[in-house]
């Protein structure tokens, strides 16, 4: 991604990086990637998840995430709190 | 760091990328991940004012399926502390990174604001009180998490690093398969 890599051995200081870089990205980088490193760290649980316990049961993922995509933008806070409950 | 289970795979199975949860060092890898997905909203543009759903949602799916991967993770492997007793892992590890991560992100974001610097896309909307309500709204889903939370604030409230300050645990494998069909999430 633009010639920067995410790897697991050094997966941690990609996190603290994107701590650290938070206010000021593009002061300290050539270009602002929150939005597509969060992309890339949703993939990579995503494999982690799949390689280390299998493959995802489709009808628990289904429904938990059918439960948030109605919650919509968030705007009801009793309804995040239920999905809390289940996660 | 090759996991460690993996020594028949081929070299070319994409599974050599998976961390080494025998060691903590991995634990520590895959748990950073986890906690920056749970921060995740305080450092995204839709937390001050950009619309994007679509990010927003992939967010959720991600911390979703990474409370459960935590879940899965440390029914298997144990934490044990110096004397090689086995330690609660959110007690004890997990609960306190996430706070000390949080604390120092607001510490981070306070001196941020003490010597001017501003958010470059959101100058605005990101101030400090902002900031400080997203990573709380993110840590008040569970009364012990929060509480460790307001503690690390009292007694450290500006912390210089994002870096496990905690003991290193060593780590045992529990005993007997596990596998995702038995694995009762809560």
């Amino acid at each position: 991604m633009g010639g920067h890599y995410f790897s697991t051995p050094t997966l941690r200081d990609t996190c603290y990086g994107m701590y650290h870089s938070f206010l000021v990205g593009r002061l300290l980088t050539n270009d602002e990637h929150n939005k597509h490193a969060f992309m890339f760290l949703a993939r990579i649980v995503a494999f982690y998840k799949t390689s280390l316990m299998g493959s995802e049961d489709p009808e628990a993922i289904s429904s938990c995430d059918e439960k948030i995509d109605k919650m919509g933008a968030f705007s009801n806070a009793t309804t995040a709190t239920n999905i809390y409950a289940i996660l | 760091m090759p996991f460690f289970e993996s020594l028949d795979w081929s070299p070319d199975d994409p599974r050599w990328h998976l961390p080494d949860l025998a060691s903590f060092d991995g634990i520590l890898d895959v748990c950073s991940l986890f906690c920056l997905l749970e921060l995740g909203n305080a450092l995204a543009p839709w937390s001050y004012g950009e619309k994007n759903n679509a990010e927003r949602r992939r967010l959720m799916y991600a911390r979703k399926r990474a409370r459960i991967l935590r879940h899965w993770i440390f029914k298997r492997y144990k934490l044990l502390d110096k004397n090689n007793n086995i330690v609660d892992y959110k007690r004890a590890f997990y609960w306190p990174y996430l706070s000390q991560i949080a604390c120092a992100l607001v510490g981070y974001t306070r001196n941020a604001h003490l010597k001017g610097v501003e958010h470059r896309d959101f100058e605005k909307e990101c101030t400090e009180a902002a900031v400080l309500k997203v990573i709380e709204g993110s840590l008040q889903h569970h009364q012990e998490l929060w509480r460790m939370y307001c503690d690390a604030r009292a007694v450290d409230s500006l912390p210089v690093t994002f870096a496990w300050k905690g003991p290193w645990f060593q780590i045992q494998k529990a005993e007997g398969s596990l596998t995702g069909e038995n694995i009762i999430f809560p």
